[in-house]
């Protein structure tokens, strides 16, 4: 199941490769079924899912036996989610790029679908090797994403991507096979991580391959200051492509959980203090450089390393609704940021700038994708009743209880959030018309309506029912936390979740 | 005085007997019938015969403690990579053949010679016979890279690899010679025997052998390009012919890191802390001055050329590792063989037949001439940099696997940041294919069906390496617990 979860985008991505290029119609109808269908397989994956802690849907062989690598897939509460949001965003960001994949339909099709594939397999790997596999695989999609398609500076944005990413992951292969060799020593040669699990490194070994996973994980997500990569790919990439690339950096937060916190839980408790305020710097940071972009895009991305701070913050916490609402903030942050930037295209394409202080009174001519911007804009700020507040308010309400101080500095980080979102959508939607540019007079198309929909529903119903998501991730969290020894040091309250918009979590 | 009948294990030599007897013949036949199709058939007949004679010999079990030459598995791993890489050369010469020798039948005799003296260095037990194979290959290989007719720069080149070969012969010589001296043998067995017998060896208080197997290594250091031997590399690989460039960068690394391997493990494993440490240094020199200078080079044979230095260095850690590390040795050069000749077999269609040396430059917008070159071209730089899913990924994750084994997780550490200075020069052929728009003055691109088809099957072999890696690695495993 989870193997046809990776291999129909892989396969739909040959497909649409090998398809002449003067048929840029039928490229996109393809590119988009197999991202349907895949999509459909998620679903029932998440159908076919139960509410226990343990890896799901498992598909286990050996892949190299000589060294010990399987071939090795599952879900569990964890994973769950991203795998099904990844799937989920994967035919929005083909619906968003419809217009734009009139020239390159076979570029953009393939890459996206060889993205989705990458991202999928990352997220449902359970052996270590396969994960860096899909880890390195799923960059050289993006890369040629960026370097291909495109902007001005796109060469240096794809260049500068791929070998911050590569550097930081060398390094963890050193770490895996670190781990790999220690556990070959109590007999046990393998890759998988519950085997890994049971063969705890030593103190300064253990820090040293616990720095060399996190540099590579903190570059992904990124924790400042290892977060320039970010701003400047983003910015050259195509926008529509971006609703799939916040996925990519969440597998770097999501490596945290998965790997970090199992393997080294001491040394991740040890080092939680120092992470946690590069996690608050990058919030702060982020936010204020927001505040002083031009460039929406480049706002945007600025706004994203400030959201993914949250993230971080959450997950060293290392608490239950610490974790969880990190895990929550990912999904949240995967749909509001893909809806503004789905947006942000839209508006590209009526006005042909994103330069924030030439746009402005757009509210007048697009009233339906003003809506939709609010809607997205409100959840990226954090309203309650939409899903940004659930995740910000979790993690933080985690962090609080290890982190006093830090949870104070990072609430500004949610006040200065709502301050550069609104003074944008203030000069960008209100005031007087100055772009006279109007390639598409028309308000919302209906193709429109179909990308931005899903979203909006998604993030209200997240919003008002956070345990759709809680509920299933809880029980992974816990048990995670739990073989790892965390939970009992620092104890959650029992009905602490109770709190998040007046809904009890099972 | 009794004689013992003399052991002949016809099995060891056979390869090296069918590859010396089809060179002469098609040195004959060439004489008399200069037609290239048929003796590129016929040479290719002969590697298949000695492939025969590799895979077929049933008596190669048999253990002759005094025997010079060895035929284990081990050797049939080295073989079979250096055969198949001839019979891709042999393909990819077509073009050059037709246009820049006179005489076919000397260019494919000297081929075979070439690796008949390969297949000698993989099975020997005995310096002498090493000495012997690498200065076949070696004089052969100088004629073939000054193989074409009025072309200077080639023969500079060969000029060049020819004095630094000599010189470095002449290390490994006068080292074997020291080394009799002091051990009173030059067969691996009763070296190993020699110096155990001393119970405490200590090089200090043996200046000879001291002398003579530092020699040796430097005699292999040289031709196996290590920093700070490698300075005739770039030069030699450029000036010589590309079909030619890549097996040498492919099939004289397989042989004469056998040789290596041999001579380390056999002859003087007593020596083995003092060895280490002298490939330790070299293996990190040879990473950091390979990657590094590779990422300034603008001809795209001069940038393969360090990189092929800084592989070295990659392979290398694997053979300090100690045993661990030979199986991901072989390996590694297995997956070498594939993607550095598929990278120089790429390079063979772009400009004058044979004769191509394309700056990097010349790559550029090649994606939008020829996509499925550019890709095959993606794949071999992929592999080269260790991207997963190819072979150079499996090679990089054994070798420095063994290396943490072994005890040398620095090893691994040096060489997994060097790779990422590497990834900088691989990504950039990538960059100037996808990124960048046509030159101007475009290369001409010579495509033949033949070409297309050794491309086609090299990327096949560097993805089914990087995807299925099981199969070969259990023979490199199996091999490498044969000796």
């Amino acid at each position: 199941m989870l193997t046809a979860l990776i291999v129909i985008p892989i396969l739909g991505a040959i497909v649409v490769y090998s398809m002449p290029r003067a048929n840029a119609a039928n490229v996109r109808v393809v590119a988009l079924a197999a991202a349907l269908i895949d999509l459909a397989l998620a679903v029932i994956v998440r159908a076919s899912f139960q509410p226990v802690a343990d890896l799901q849907l498992v598909e286990r062989a050996d892949w190299v036996p000589a060294l010990g690598i399987q071939y090795f897939l599952g879900v569990d509460g964890i994973s769950l989610w991203m795998v099904l949001l990844t799937a989920f965003l994967t035919p929005l960001a083909i619906g968003a790029s419809w217009p734009w994949m009139e020239e390159h339909a076979k570029e953009y099709g393939a890459l996206l679908l060889l993205l989705e594939a990458g991202v999928i397999g990352a997220f449902a790997a359970a052996d270590v090797v396969l994960f860096f596999v899909f880890w390195e695989v799923m960059l050289i999609p993006m890369y040629l994403l960026i370097g291909v398609l495109g902007g001005a500076r796109r060469v240096y944005a794809a260049f500068k991507f791929f070998i911050y990413t590569a550097v930081g992951s060398l390094l963890m292969l050193v770490g895996i096979i670190t781990l790999y060799v220690n556990a070959a020593s109590t007999g046990r040669a393998t890759f998988a991580i519950g085997d890994l699990v049971r063969t705890p490194l030593s103190g300064g070994v253990a820090t040293l391959v616990f720095l060399a996973f996190a540099l590579a994980f903190a570059i992904k997500v990124p924790i400042f200051p290892l977060h320039t990569w970010l701003p400047d790919a983003y910015t050259q990439a195509p926008i529509t492509t971006l609703v799939l690339a916040t996925m990519l950096v969440k597998v770097g937060a999501y490596g945290f959980v998965r790997f970090c916190l199992p393997l080294f839980p001491a040394t991740m408790q040890a080092n939680a203090d120092w992470i946690s305020v590069l996690a608050v710097i990058g919030i702060i940071y982020g936010a204020l450089c927001a505040i002083a972009q031009r460039d929406l895009v480049r706002m945007l991305a600025y706004s994203s390393i400030s959201h993914l701070g949250f993230i971080v913050l959450g997950i060293f916490a290392l608490n239950t609704q610490g974790v969880m609402g990190g895990l929550y903030q990912m999904v949240s942050h995967g749909l509001t940021a893909g809806m503004l930037f789905v947006i942000a295209s839209m508006l590209l394409r009526r006005t042909g700038t994103l330069d924030i202080p030439s746009l402005g009174g757009l509210a007048s001519r697009y009233p339906l994708i003003t809506a939709y911007f609010l809607l997205a804009m409100f959840a990226a700020a954090g309203v309650p009743g939409l899903s940004g507040f659930v995740g910000e308010l979790l993690t933080m309400m985690g962090a609080f209880q290890p982190h006093r101080s830090y949870v104070v500095v990072a609430a500004c980080g949610v006040v200065l959030g709502a301050i550069y979102l609104f003074w944008m959508f203030q000069r960008v939607m209100h005031g007087r018309p100055r772009t006279d540019v109007v390639a598409q007079p028309y308000d919302l198309t209906r193709r429109e309506a179909w990308v931005l929909t899903p979203l909006a529903i998604a993030i209200v119903v997240i919003g008002v029912q956070p345990d759709v998501l809680l509920g299933r991730i809880e029980s992974s969290v816990s048990a995670s936390l739990g073989q790892a020894r965390l939970v009992q040091a620092r104890p959650v309250e029992p009905n602490s979740t109770m709190l998040v918009a007046g809904v009890a979590v099972p | 005085m009794s004689f013992a009948a003399a052991t002949i294990n016809l099995g060891a030599i056979a390869p090296t007997a069918v590859l010396a007897v089809a060179a002469m013949l098609v040195l004959m036949v060439g004489v008399f019938f200069n037609h290239r199709p048929t003796l590129s058939a016929l040479t290719l007949v002969g590697l298949f015969c000695a492939l025969v004679a590799a895979l077929g010999q049933g008596a190669r079990g048999q253990v002759v403690p005094d025997a010079l030459l060895v035929g284990d598995d081990f050797a049939t791993f080295f073989t079979v990579i250096v055969l198949v890489v001839a019979a891709i050369t042999v393909l990819l010469s077509t073009q050059y053949v037709a246009h820049h020798t006179l005489t076919a039948g000397e260019y494919y005799a000297l081929l075979l010679f070439c690796c008949s003296g390969m297949t000698l260095v993989v099975s020997s037990a005995d310096l002498v016979m090493v000495l012997l194979g690498i200065e076949i290959l070696s004089v052969a290989l100088y004629v073939l890279s000054g193989f074409s007719a009025g072309e200077t720069r080639g023969q500079e080149a060969a000029m060049k690899y020819f004095l630094l070969g000599a010189f470095s012969l002449a290390f490994l010589i006068y080292g074997t010679a020291l080394t009799y001296g002091a051990v009173k043998s030059t067969h691996f067995g009763n070296m190993a025997a020699a110096l155990g017998a001393g119970a405490q060896v200590s090089l200090l208080s043996n200046p000879l052998l001291l002398a003579g197997v530092g020699m040796i290594l430097v005699g292999f250091a040289f031709k196996l390009s290590f920093a700070p031997f490698h300075m005739w590399t770039p030069d030699a690989y450029e000036g010589a012919p590309t079909p030619i460039t890549a097996f040498m960068s492919v099939a004289t690394k397989a042989a004469v890191f056998a040789g290596l391997l041999r001579f380390l493990t056999f002859a003087v494993p007593a020596l083995r802390p003092e060895w280490t440490s002298v490939l330790w240094a070299l293996a990190v020199l040879t990473m950091i001055v390979g990657n590094v200078a590779a990422v300034v080079q603008s001809s795209v044979k001069r940038m393969l050329a360090y990189s092929s230095i800084a592989q070295a260095g990659y392979i290398l850690v694997g053979v300090v590792s100690g045993t661990i590390g030979q199986a991901s040795v072989m390996f590694y050069l297995l997956a070498y063989a594939f993607m550095n000749v598929g990278a120089f077999a790429v390079l063979m269609a772009l400009g004058e037949p044979g004769q191509s040396d394309p700056q990097i430059a010349d790559l550029d917008g090649l994606t939008q001439r020829r996509p499925l070159l550019a890709l095959a071209m993606t794949v071999f730089m992929l592999s080269l940099a260790g991207i997963p899913l190819t072979a150079g990924f499996i090679a990089k994750l054994y070798v420095f696997t063994a290396a943490v084994r072994g005890g040398f997780a620095e090893l691994a550490v040096i060489g997994m940041l060097t790779s990422a200075v590497a990834t900088f020069y691989y990504l950039r052929i990538i960059v100037a294919m996808y990124m960048r728009p046509p030159t101007a003055e475009v290369l001409p691109i010579r495509l033949t069906g033949l070409l297309s088809g050794v491309i086609v099957v090299l990327v096949v072999a560097t993805i089914a390496l990087g995807v299925l890696p099981a199969g070969p690695l259990g023979l490199a495993t199996a091999a490498a617990a044969s000796r």
